[in-house]
């Protein structure tokens, strides 16, 4: 029976291992080895022909942490990444309650499509449709201007405000879905169980349904962030000037040629986004809740 | 080994090979296709005719700037592309990296009626690419009716009074130069002091700027929506803001300003040479270039096209002078990856200051 019983097990290995390994091996190849390529790249330099020298070296690192603009910019795309992740969860969590509570099933689906059927078209063209909307001589100005509520227009476009804006647009659907999954889930019978203990409509959302989608909301921040921080396209469009984001050094980095620096930038990024997800993981203890195992 | 039939082809390959310098003067049908790397909007009046007379195809890929050209061929491959378009040193640094291959100018019908300037090789006698078109850099556009009446000047633009109306094309190279001319350097590398005084410089602009913009389409439509009422330009890029009817001036700063170039180059390895060469001498012929002229605004590099041109055309390129412009303006060139590299880190810095 023992002997049954460990080849049993030893079966069930087997089966885990073969279903893992075609995840494992595209995980390998198409995310692995162009990292660890990068990584390579970061320890190499670029001499002034702009011949890459292929000895290792900490020179790109070295500037990195000597020059305030590298970290200081990393600094502020972070702080700009949280505000649009706040911004999306604000707006994300009372619709997709919203959706889910008060709308009726067969409407529920269409909504949660309209809101992320935007998301097929082009961020470029997304992102150059808000050019239109907040600039100088666009829609919203012409709006104010009409009814009176200013005198001049409102200069928007070009501004910190304008970046965050155009990322929460675009970034809304990764908050929306996981919130609203986690939501549709909610068992009715608890929430029903903590009115009749007497709980209020305000201590029932706190106390239980957001503990209970608490998985989701972090699911939707963590999808959220960590995009937002590495964005260039959106920066450039709607901040302009004051559009300078993390992406941004390191795309010039490499239209430059300089691989082994923007390769350099790119790994300082990835480092800090898991030492993010790390200090997010071991205070929220996201693995067992997402496992549903609390 | 060889059979007589394949020895009889190869001969007769090797004899048409021998041939090729003078096939394109007979408006030789050459047939198959030609893949082509340029700038959006800038080659592509050309190519029907070109279609038409080589019985050739062309696809045509486009980049927002050199350097994403360099990478799009790095990136396929050696093998793929047939010609690209690089100008103001970008064909140096191409050759270093081996992106390009040097041009046989005696397979170019058309060459021997360019500008003396552009016939010359560069130091080593190689010819790494072929003028297409040229101009000046480094300018002012403006908006006389914001700006309440004419500017020629950098200290004009950075007086004060057009505060948070400025607008700056975002390429380190570009703003290196223009803050070397505002700074009263001359263009050429730069010293620790220079960087530095390049670097105060723009600290003192950069406040007063509005935005950032990548290129001179870009630059038109803030413009034309009153976002910004002064900007940098090259004289295309105004040309062509103009004829979309933008209420815009130009001015040829008087600090000083730059003169630039740009033109087709052999992709290394190129899999259609023939067509290549073919469509090289098509993009220098006197028609192409007089179209040029029409189209686009910029001014052409071969002088025959000038009779081809009526003289409004003449005199708004200001081709008549082209020949005195040129022996006594300064052509953009390559300055090195370090110096790249530090325009770019004193112009991220700039920017940085403002956030």
């Amino acid at each position: 029976m023992g002997k049954q019983g460990a080849s049993g097990r030893l079966g069930e290995k087997g089966q885990l291992a073969f279903l893992l390994l075609p995840p494992l091996l595209t995980l390998l190849v198409l995310f692995v080895a162009p990292i660890s390529l990068l990584a390579v790249y970061g320890f190499w330099a670029l001499d002034d022909n702009y011949n890459i020298q292929e000895t290792f070296q900490l020179t790109q690192y070295r500037k990195i942490a000597n020059d305030p603009l590298y970290v200081g910019t990393l600094l502020t795309s972070a702080g700009m990444a949280l505000m649009t992740t706040v911004g999306a969860l604000l707006l994300a969590l009372p619709l997709a309650y919203y959706i889910v509570r008060f709308v009726s099933p067969r409407w529920r689906a269409l909504l949660v499509l309209a809101l992320i059927v935007p998301g097929w078209v082009s961020v470029l063209i997304r992102t150059y449709s808000w050019n239109l909307v907040i600039g100088e001589s666009g829609l919203m100005n012409w709006l104010l201007l009409s009814v009176g509520i200013v005198d001049e227009p409102i200069k928007l476009l070009f501004t910190k405000a304008s970046v965050i804006i155009g990322l929460i647009y675009i970034y809304l659907p990764y908050m929306l879905v996981p919130i609203y999954a986690s939501i549709e889930r909610l068992d009715n019978s608890i929430l029903e169980a903590a009115e009749n203990l007497g709980a209020g409509p305000v201590r029932r959302f706190i106390h239980v349904t957001l503990p209970l989608i608490a998985p989701g909301i972090v699911a939707g921040c963590i999808i959220t962030f960590i995009p937002a921080i590495g964005e260039y396209v959106v920066p450039n469009m709607l901040g302009g000037l004051k559009g300078m984001m993390y992406g941004n050094l390191i795309t010039t980095a490499f239209s430059n040629f300089d691989w082994p620096f923007g390769s350099a930038l790119s790994m300082v990024l990835l480092a800090s986004i898991l030492a993010c997800l790390l200090v997010v993981g071991r205070f929220l203890n996201v693995n067992r809740s997402m496992l549903g195992q609390e | 080994m060889m059979n007589r039939r394949q020895m009889l082809a190869a001969t007769v390959a090797a004899i048409a090979i021998g041939l090729a310098p003078h096939a394109f003067a007979q408006d030789k049908q050459v047939g198959g296709e030609i893949n082509v790397l340029s700038w959006g909007n800038y080659i592509d009046f050309a190519l029907p005719a070109f279609e038409k007379k080589y019985g050739t195809k062309v696809n045509i890929d486009y980049y927002a700037d050199e350097k994403e050209a360099m990478n799009k061929i790095r990136a396929t491959g050696l093998g793929t592309y047939d010609v690209v378009f690089l100008g103001v040193g970008f064909e140096e640094v191409a050759m270093k990296q081996a992106l390009i291959d040097p041009i046989d100018v005696t397979k170019l019908v058309n060459f021997k009626d360019m500008y003396a300037p552009f016939q010359k090789p560069k130091a080593d006698g190689v010819h790494d690419h072929v003028t297409y078109s040229w101009g000046a850099n480094g300018l002012i556009a403006y908006d006389p009716s914001k700006t309440g009446g004419e500017i020629k000047s950098w200290k004009e633009v950075y007086s004060g009074k057009f505060k948070g109306r400025i607008g700056k094309i975002d390429k380190s190279n570009e703003q290196t130069y223009r803050t070397t001319f505002q700074s009263g350097m001359e263009y050429g590398p730069l010293t620790d002091d220079q960087w530095a005084t390049i670097a105060k410089t723009l600290e003192s602009s950069m406040p007063q700027v509005r935005t950032v913009y990548q290129h001179y389409d870009e630059m038109a439509q803030l413009l034309a929506a009153g976002e910004i009422w002064i900007a940098d330009t090259d004289d295309g890029g105004y040309r062509q803001a103009k004829a979309k009817g933008v209420n815009i001036a130009l001015a040829y700063p008087e600090e000083g300003f730059i003169a630039w170039y740009d033109g087709p180059c052999l992709v290394k390895d190129a899999p259609n040479l023939e067509a290549a060469y073919a469509f090289i001498d098509h993009m220098i012929s006197p028609e192409v270039q007089a179209q040029l002229g029409k189209e686009l605004g910029y001014a052409p590099a071969n002088q025959k096209a000038v009779a081809l041109m009526d003289p409004a055309l003449r005199a708004s390129l200001g081709v008549d002078e082209a020949e005195a412009n040129l022996s006594r303006v300064q052509f953009q060139r390559s300055l090195g990856a370090a110096y790249e590299g530090k325009a770019t880190e004193v112009w991220q810095k700039a920017k940085a200051q403002v956030q």
